[in-house]
């Protein structure tokens, strides 16, 4: 799917320029009956944007993505294309395309008519059509497949048929249904770039729908976080990282997990530190009310093996992944995660210490889950 | 001194390995019996006079006397054309309702399972009854659908016992009959329809029009293929119909195939006539089987 020479800067798939449009997404609901799936969204997604909706199954992502194609009616609020409210419009009239997780290829139709499809709905002048197809299978490598019935296809190449059908048409927004999901890894892995790159070379507003925080983290300009029906965090994939507003984002983004300690604060001023429910210390990175409930978390590379560390432990696993090494240590607060150095050899059971980074440190209130940002220390 | 041993090891692996052919061997019985013996025997009466005489059956070999009725037999013109305008008017109303009917019911959210189980009433009653029931709503004097038209103003019409009219009364009950069953096939097939295709086609600018011709047809052809090879071979068949609403006539206005055959048989007791009249019914409706066959390969090819 990587750009290729011959059709490079082609008026017909070149950047869509003033056909590019914004999304708005003020206020929406959805209710299923009593059931509320989606609460009071907002969102903008700016022109030529790249957006992914993140988050675990039924959390209303691909809801939201359906209610702007206009495949589920919005009960409340406005979803606008272009500063054009669509709620009333039918999916045909919002000049939207779409990638299915399914792919959903016309299966009696062949490559070629797959493409061709939206445009005879047009009524496109036949050349038009041919050199609009050919420019699009060239684009996707689909040259060779174009009299191929989708079910003499592999999964990758429906894939690119798919990917190729909402191309073709040139809409003012994609929208993306976990598309990559039915992939086996590595070609999930290649797809998740060349989309990137066609993205960059259309420079079409895009909205992406995924549950694989790689696929968010790696794809997305900004990432929406989302959890039961309502937005955790808005962000660019590194802010969301460093800086997660929530428990739930903390939580979600992030391989392998982010680690958790529950903690009580105590002691006051110079002397205040964390005090995790199995008994061990943390040192606090700044000023927070004694005695409040918080849960600490703290990513495998804030952590380091270090003699005299205030967390102790018992190594259980050591994973040698390659380009770096993580080793699972039981401790009394459960298991923790440490990113450690490439060659590190450490048998089963080996007692070590761990040593928190007080920079890296996240703090959460632990009843509601949200962030904390400790004070300045001599308040 | 192996000897013996090694033969009976040889034996058992023979029989060992032609299992599987000896283990169709009850099925092949059954098969021979009751398919393949009265389909030889039925040919050899098509080319035969079956006499009884003193309680007993004489058969004659008389190709030539048999063929020679065919021809010379003039109810047979009228009761071919009756049976393909039936097939044809009754078999195209049924698909057409049906499909209608599934893609109507196939579209609501609610009650789908109520009106199913209620459209699957008419193929649960017995022919007979079916019969004697629309026999009295066709009645001239009291039935419904004359009173039905008293209230618009339509005088009276003799619905079984005219011979324009005959026929379209047989194709009415055999509609009311059988679209539930077209309707079944169809309802399952729609409800099988890949929803995401169906809404990739609603994104790419596709009209409830263009929708229904260019996706949701083509989609349906295998189901609509069924349906259409099941109504026409049935429809090929009909006779309680006929036999209990008009007997086949005014004259033979309204007979078809089936009920000729029958008289053939047993009011005429023409046993070899009617056996050659049979086979070739049977050649007729596996011809228009092949013809679907060949229909739905390509339909698949596409």
């Amino acid at each position: 799917m990587a750009a290729r020479g011959h059709t490079r800067g082609s008026p017909a798939l070149g950047p869509v320029g003033e056909r590019v449009a914004s999304v708005s997404i003020r206020h929406v609901d959805k209710a299923y009956g009593s059931t509320v799936v989606i609460k009071g969204i907002e969102l903008e997604v700016a022109d030529g944007e790249f957006v992914v909706l993140v988050g675990a199954s039924g959390c209303g992502k691909s809801t939201l993505l359906r209610m702007i194609a206009g495949l589920e009616p919005i009960s409340a609020g406005e979803i606008a294309i272009g500063g054009q409210r669509v709620n009333e419009l039918e999916p045909r009239e919002r000049d939207i395309a779409m990638v299915f997780q399914s792919y959903a290829l016309y299966p009696h139709l062949n490559v070629r008519s797959n493409l061709a499809f939206s445009l005879e709905l047009r009524n496109t002048p036949a050349a038009e059509i041919e050199a609009k197809c050919r420019q699009t299978a060239g684009v996707l490598d689909l040259a060779q497949l174009l009299e191929r019935f989708p079910r003499q296809l592999s999964g990758g190449q429906r894939q690119r048929v798919a990917m190729g059908r909402a191309i073709v048409r040139q809409p003012r927004v994609f929208l993306f249904d976990e598309p990559l999901s039915n992939l086996d890894a590595k070609l999930r892995i290649a797809m998740r770039t060349e989309i990137r790159a066609l993205h960059q070379r259309l420079s079409a507003t895009s909205i992406y729908v995924t549950h694989d925080q790689v696929e968010a983290m790696t794809m997305a300009d900004r990432m929406v976080v989302m959890n039961d029906g309502r937005i955790e965090q808005i962000g660019a994939p590194l802010d969301v990282y460093d800086r997660p507003h929530t428990l739930y984002v903390a939580r979600f983004i992030g391989a392998p997990s982010i680690n958790v300690l529950e903690c009580k604060v105590e002691g006051e001023g110079a002397h205040a530190s964390l005090r995790t429910r199995g008994g061990q210390r943390v040192a606090l990175p700044g000023f927070v009310e004694p005695g409040h409930a918080v849960s600490a978390a703290l990513r495998p590379e804030h952590l380091a093996i270090a003699a005299g560390g205030s967390l102790h432990g018992t190594v259980s696993v050591v994973e040698h992944l390659g380009h770096e090494t993580y080793v699972y240590v039981d401790t009394a607060d459960g298991r923790l995660c440490v990113l450690a150095e490439r060659n590190l050899r450490l048998p089963p059971g080996a007692p070590v210490s761990l040593a928190p980074a007080v920079q890296g440190l996240h703090l959460f209130d632990a009843a509601s889950g949200q962030r904390i940002e400790a004070g300045e220390a001599r308040r | 001194m192996t000897r013996p041993g090694a033969h009976r090891r040889g034996f058992v692996e023979a029989l060992n390995r032609t299992f599987r052919h000896w283990s169709l061997l009850p099925a092949v019985l059954v098969f021979a019996l009751l398919t393949a013996y009265p389909i030889v025997n039925l040919l050899r009466m098509a080319v035969s006079t079956v006499e009884f005489k003193d309680g007993s059956e004489i058969w004659s070999f008389t190709p030539q006397r048999n063929w020679s009725q065919l021809l010379a037999d003039t109810a047979l013109a009228p009761v071919v054309v009756n049976t393909l305008v039936f097939v044809v008017v009754a078999v195209a109303i049924e698909m057409v309702a049906g499909l209608a009917l599934a893609l109507l019911i196939g579209g609501l959210t609610r009650g789908k399972a109520l009106l199913r189980t209620l459209m699957i009433i008419p193929i649960l009653v017995p022919p007979v009854a079916i019969g004697s029931m629309f026999k009295l709503m066709f009645n001239h004097d009291f039935g419904v659908f004359n009173q039905l038209l008293g209230y618009v103003g339509i005088a009276p019409v003799s619905w079984l016992g005219s011979t324009s009219l005959a026929l379209l009364s047989v194709i009415i009950v055999d509609v009311w009959h059988w679209v539930p069953f077209v309707f079944l096939i169809l309802f399952a097939a729609v409800e099988g329809l890949p929803k995401e295709v169906l809404e990739a086609a609603r994104v790419d600018g596709a009209t409830r029009g263009q929708l229904l011709r260019r996706v949701t047809l083509p989609l349906l052809m295998p189901a609509l293929t069924v349906a259409l090879v099941f109504r026409a071979i049935l429809a090929f068949k009909t006779f309680d119909e006929v036999y209990l609403l008009t007997g086949g006539g005014p004259g033979t206005s309204s007979e078809l195939l089936s009920l000729h055959l029958y008289k053939v048989f047993f009011e005429q007791n023409q046993l070899g006539y009617g056996a050659l009249l049979s086979v070739f019914t049977i050649t007729g409706v596996l011809s228009l089987l092949t013809f679907a066959r060949w229909l739905t390969r390509r339909w698949a090819l596409r």
